[in-house]
């Protein structure tokens, strides 16, 4: 049987127009997720303590504390290093998403202004970059599309693959695992054009001020063999703090509390 | 119980070491001299390369790299104050270059030719930066310039210290040198004939190799030979470097010396099997003497079961002469192999003797039921261990073939050695006493074995429902164990602990921010070292890349370069002479200064970035332990002669030498000649440039780790493939050999176990010999498991004690089988007595090898303990399994089998 071109023509609309109408399903799919995970993850505002552990260039686990105030729904964000010694005093400011950064030194008494970083860039050593501790919107920053339901560590969870706007991170894309109960990331894959970089896990998961988060975070570079872990030791959802705080002047100024 | 089978070779050769025993001894004397000429000239050829196949890709590039280039033989770590050790530098590197088989020393950087062309080489960052950070060539010029260069890069992003880690710490040393110097000058201690070096040190850096501390300095020394070429002669080489050490130390009370590197560690090592080595080795043989002596209640009887090992051991090393020609790191073990498995040829063949002799039978008799009946196990069990040897020889890797074939060869040689030697031996002695008109003595009993061991493999016979699933519950618990165990690749850990010479390999990546051993790859052009080299400074486990890009211009940047560099010297040429310096400004640009270091110190903290912070805090005196400042330290003791004495004379007279030096040492700096490869200071080109005369270029990477640990040697090799797949290192070349090792060590020892069944198979002619393997395999798993439970690892030394196992193991199944069928009678007291009487030869064998083999384990090299170790717990439970778990498996299999039961 000779099959006329006209009807070729149609079996290919069509099987193009199911393709589309699928990819259009599962990014609508992906997108409510990510609203979701938004929902259940944006806090306005936080004042946190929490350790810091990181390997250092020559191996060796180096852990810090610091104080955290974040506000404008992590826009703008202080940590003022409690421990060791050496840096207690110690401030860095975050401004407009990190985009400024301003380092106050208290031995010293001076402030420097990060004045060139790229938001790649690893955070202080870190295995985070600036990017990763950014608090954006997810919906804002990725298409995802759902790629399975499945159980992680006993828990229900979506398997996303995230991949970045135009104006989004600068990852080639990322896979996260989020509750499908309480909609809180569980663990994120990055990928870089090299292939798999890091991966975070999120980890004790608690509520304080009816907000549940996680308590740690552990962020393996696999390509680097080295890990940053941060644990919380309080937080509060419930005093905004003073907007005064984040801002250059009141970097020089002793914590009142 | 009677005996059941004789032959007829064992006849004759019984009936010729009867008859003439002195021919046959001075054939053998001959044989052995003709040997020993051969012997004489075996080489050691103790190094790594030798044991790698010669056709293995990254073979071939070291030896190009290694041949073309040197590889620092000798690293010599000089401890002191930086000036003490500096002198003692100065005066030990021209001593050393004069010896005529070093090729190069490397004791500091060519610091002349970077103050001679130092801008035109920098990239157009750097360029632009010393242009401007040096445009302003006064004292308080500079140290603006400075601190200005230190906020635009450093403090105002920090991720810069991280980038440049090692190259910031390079010039944190030169800047601590440059203060130290003001200081010296300020306080009078110097004249300010010092200013030169304080300013080449600011502008090149310290040119000495200094840890970050500045306590440690290295001096590399580079020969003219590869390692693999002369052994002997680098070793000596090392030797001639340490007596011109030793000789100038003398003069430098105080300062430590200490050297490491492959020459000097080779060196250790033959130390650690020195004198405390001998001595074990002595009270090894001493025990197994006295063991013997008393067994066999004769104080000569011993004696003979040495003698035809020697003889054995001197055969095959005179083989190996004639086939290699020399001793690999393998190889060199092999005479105490064969040792450890001829002796248990002579103690089966003496028992045996000793047990017919004591049964009053004639010594012509005697010797004939010693050849034919034990002999014929003793000649099956060195064929299977031979062919087990031979089957090693399917690898590639040479080391493993050579060791294959030597021990195979030598197995064999050894076994005809006794056979030759032992008879008339035996003969000789029985005259000796027949001349004083008395009987040699025979151990007593000795036609009854021992009993107890009959009485073990008869309650093993009698209850293998309680044997085996015990067995088969400890063995599988065993093998559990054996999947645990990790396996060490880090070459440090095999050598003895506490030698300088293997710490230092530890200690220097610690003190200097950098590994002292390298990745090389060649490069076709200066180009693509340069393009290499940008690369490679990208990785985060590389700390530093030299090429020989670093000392020629880039031709493209030229054009820009070369009339700014002009500009540049007519601006430094147009200055004013106006040195004067307010102290007040200075006062202001050192409390700046030490902002900013401080500043760079705490982010450096913070970030992890561990060389850097360091070395500042020695600067500012910083105590990170204590959250307290010296004050003595040079950035505070600076600020405070200038604070205090703000009239003083010598400020105006030091701002007047420091314009003197500075402005002709930057207008030098700014030369605008461009540089080929031509222009290359001799150091520099000796390191990059082959031998061979061709354009093909080194390119060193220096990693910031040592790479002895598996994870960080894969992390650089990972990281250094996404550059060039092309990188070889020393490091990566053991890791080579022991997986090499492991791989045909392990097909080997597969190919082994296969021919030895077939060995048995057919020489029992039937499935009945398969039963021989039992203790080897009951023996090797157990191995495993107590290996586990002592937290011993597998390494490329004790793994070669596998084959070995497989040696020695087969003989006790081989014996006692061999030992049963001849027996007749009820099956279990056919057990019981044909137990008795091998297994106190069985015994005998295993605590003499096992004293030999223990005796290692003592050693204080651990890769050789450990070789000792495995190889006494596997003859030990081969004992062990022979005993008590052979007998069970043999009636389980035998119950319904006239053809298994060996009749």
């Amino acid at each position: 049987m000779v099959i006329n071109r006209k009807y070729w023509a149609a079996i290919v609309v069509l099987i193009g127009l199911s393709f589309v109408t699928l990819a259009a399903v599962a990014d609508e799919a992906g997108a409510e997720w990510l609203r979701r995970i938004d929902a259940a993850e944006t806090v306005a505002f936080n004042t946190s303590t929490m350790i810091q552990t990181i390997t250092t260039s020559t191996g060796q686990e180096r852990a810090m504390t610091f104080k955290s105030f974040s506000a404008d729904s992590g826009d703008v964000s202080l940590m003022v290093y409690l421990d060791p010694p050496r840096v207690a005093g110690d401030k860095i400011l975050l401004r407009d998403g990190g985009d400024h950064i301003w380092y106050y030194m208290q031995r010293r008494d001076v402030t420097k202004h990060f004045a060139r970083h790229t938001q790649n860039q690893s955070m202080m050593g870190s295995d985070f970059s600036y990017e990763d501790l950014a608090q954006g919107e997810l919906e804002l920053d990725y298409s995802a599309t759902v790629l399975e339901e499945m159980e992680m560590n006993g828990v229900p969870v979506v398997k996303l693959e995230l991949f970045p706007t135009e104006s989004g991170p600068s990852y080639e894309k990322v896979v996260l695992w989020a509750s499908t109960l309480d909609h809180l990331s569980r663990q994120l894959e990055y990928y870089d054009e090299d292939g798999h970089e890091k991966t975070l896990y999120l980890l004790d998961f608690k509520v304080v001020d009816g907000v549940k988060s996680a308590h740690s975070m552990r962020m393996d570079n696999v390509r680097e063999g080295s890990s940053t872990t941060m644990q919380v030791l309080e937080i509060s959802y419930a005093k905004e703090p003073d907007a005064s705080l984040f801002t250059k002047a009141a970097l020089t100024r002793q914590l009142t509390d | 119980m009677k005996e059941t089978r004789q032959s007829k070779w064992g006849q004759t050769l019984a009936i010729w070491s009867v008859k003439r025993p002195w021919w046959m001894l001075l054939a053998i004397l001959v044989l052995t001299v003709v040997a020993l000429m051969s012997a004489a000239t075996l080489q050691m050829r103790l190094n790594f390369v030798d044991m790698l196949p010669s056709g293995h890709e990254e073979v071939l590039r070291y030896k190009e790299v290694v041949n073309n280039y040197g590889e620092a033989l000798v690293v010599i770590a000089v401890e002191g104050s930086r000036d003490k050790t500096v002198a003692f530098a100065d005066q030990l590197e021209p001593r050393l270059q004069m010896l005529e088989d070093v090729y190069l020393v490397q004791g500091r950087l060519p610091h002349e030719y970077i103050l001679e062309h130092g801008f035109v080489l920098q990239d157009p960052d750097d360029f632009d930066r010393s242009l401007t950070m040096f445009a302003d060539p006064t004292l308080l010029g500079t140290l603006s310039g400075f601190n200005s260069n230190l906020e635009d890069e450093y403090t105002e992003d920090e991720s810069n210290i991280r980038d440049d880690e090692v190259q910031v710490v390079r010039g944190l040393l030169g800047t601590t040198r440059t203060l130290e110097l003001l200081d010296g000058m300020l306080a009078g201690e110097a004249d300010t004939s010092v200013t030169q070096e304080a300013v080449n040190a600011l502008l090149a850096g310290d040119p000495y190799l200094l840890s970050l501390d500045r306590e440690m300095l290295l001096v590399l020394v580079i020969p003219t030979e590869a390692m693999w070429e002369h052994a002997e002669a680098i070793l000596e080489t090392t030797e001639r470097v340490m007596i011109e050490v030793e000789a100038l130390v003398a003069d430098h009370p105080d300062i430590q010396v200490h050297m490491t590197g492959m020459g000097p560690i080779g060196i250790d090592e033959m130390a650690s099997v020195g004198t405390y080595t001998q001595v074990l080795m002595l009270v090894a043989w001493l025990l197994v003497y006295v063991l013997l002596a008393r067994s066999f209640r004769s104080w000569g009887l011993p004696l003979l079961t040495m003698l035809p090992l020697v003889v054995g051991i001197i055969w095959t090393m005179g083989l190996i002469g004639v086939i290699f020609g020399s001793l690999n790191m393998m190889t060199v073990m092999l005479g105490l192999i064969l040792i450890g498995l001829g002796i248990d040829f002579t103690l089966h063949l003496i028992s045996r003797y000793s047990e017919e002799r004591g049964a009053h039978i004639p010594v012509e008799e005697a010797l004939s039921r010693m050849i034919g009946g034990t002999g014929t196990g003793v000649i099956t069990g060195s064929l299977t261990t031979s062919a087990a040897f031979f089957a090693l020889m399917i690898g590639d890797t040479k080391g493993v073939f050579e060791f294959g074939a030597a021990a195979g060869v030598g197995v064999l040689l050894t076994m005809l050695a006794v056979f030759g030697t032992l008879p008339p031996l035996l003969v000789i002695r029985e005259r000796r006493y027949a001349r004083k008109g008395r009987v040699a003595p025979q151990p007593p009993r000795a036609n009854e074995g021992w009993p107890a061991i009959g009485q073990l493999a008869a309650f093993s016979w009698k209850r293998p429902a309680i044997v085996l699933p015990l067995f088969f519950l400890i063995a599988a618990g065993s093998l559990w164990a054996a999947i645990q165990i990790e396996f060490e690749y880090n070459f440090l850990e095999l050598e003895p602990a506490g030698l300088k010479s293997v710490e230092l390999q530890r200690e220097i990546p610690e003190r200097f921010g950098l590994s002292d051993q390298s990745g090389w790859v060649i490069a076709e052009s200066v180009e693509e070292a340069r393009a290499l080299k940008d690369e490679f400074e990208e990785l985060s486990s590389v700390g530093e890349v030299g090429s020989v890009s670093d000392f020629v211009t880039v031709p493209s940047r030229m054009d820009a370069y070369v009339p700014r560099l002009h500009d540049f010297r007519d601006h430094i040429e147009s200055i004013p002479h106006d040195p004067a310096t307010s102290s007040a400004a200075l006062a202001d640009e050192i409390v700046r200064l030490w902002d900013n270091l401080d500043a760079m110190s705490n982010l450096a903290y913070m970030g992890g970035i561990d060389r850097v912070w360091p070395v500042i805090d020695r600067l500012t005196g910083y105590d990170n332990a204590t959250n307290r400042t010296d004050s003595t330290a040079v950035l505070p003791r600076l600020l405070r002669r200038l604070e205090n004495n703000p009239e003083d004379v010598r400020i105006a007279a030091i701002g007047e030498a420091w314009l003197n030096q500075m402005r002709p040492a930057v207008y030098a700096m700014a030369n605008p000649y461009p540089l080929t490869v031509a222009d290359i200071p001799e150091s520099a080109a000796k390191s990059y440039l082959p031998k061979d005369g061709t354009d093909r270029s080194l390119v060193n990477i220096s990693p910031r780790k040592a790479l002895w640990e598996r994870e960080d040697l894969d992390r650089f090799n990972t990281q250094t493939a996404t550059v060039s797949d092309a990188v070889v290192s020393t490091s990566e070349l053991f890791i080579v050999m022991t997986e090499e090792t492991l791989r045909d060590g392990r097909n080997g020892s597969l190919l082994a176990l296969l021919v030895i069944a077939v060995l048995l198979f057919v020489h029992f002619r039937g499935a009945f010999g398969l039963m021989a393997t039992v203790p080897l395999i009951g023996s090797a798993v157990l191995m495993l498991g107590t290996m586990y439970l002592i937290c011993m690892n597998y390494n490329y030394i004790n793994l070669i004690a596998l084959p070995v196992i497989l040696g020695i193991g087969i003989d006790d199944g081989v014996h006692a089988l061999h030992r049963y069928r001849e027996m007749t009678g009820e099956r279990v007291d056919r057990v019981r007595d044909s137990f008795s009487r091998v297994g106190r030869a069985i015994l005998l064998t295993s605590l003499t090898t096992m004293i030999g083999f223990g005796s290692i384990a003592f050693y204080t090299m651990r890769g050789m303990a450990s070789f000792g170790m495995v190889l006494f717990l596997g003859v030990g439970f081969c004992f062990v399994a022979t005993v008590l778990v052979l007998p069970a498996v043999m009636r389980v299999l035998t119950r319904n089998s006239t053809k298994l039961q060996g009749e």
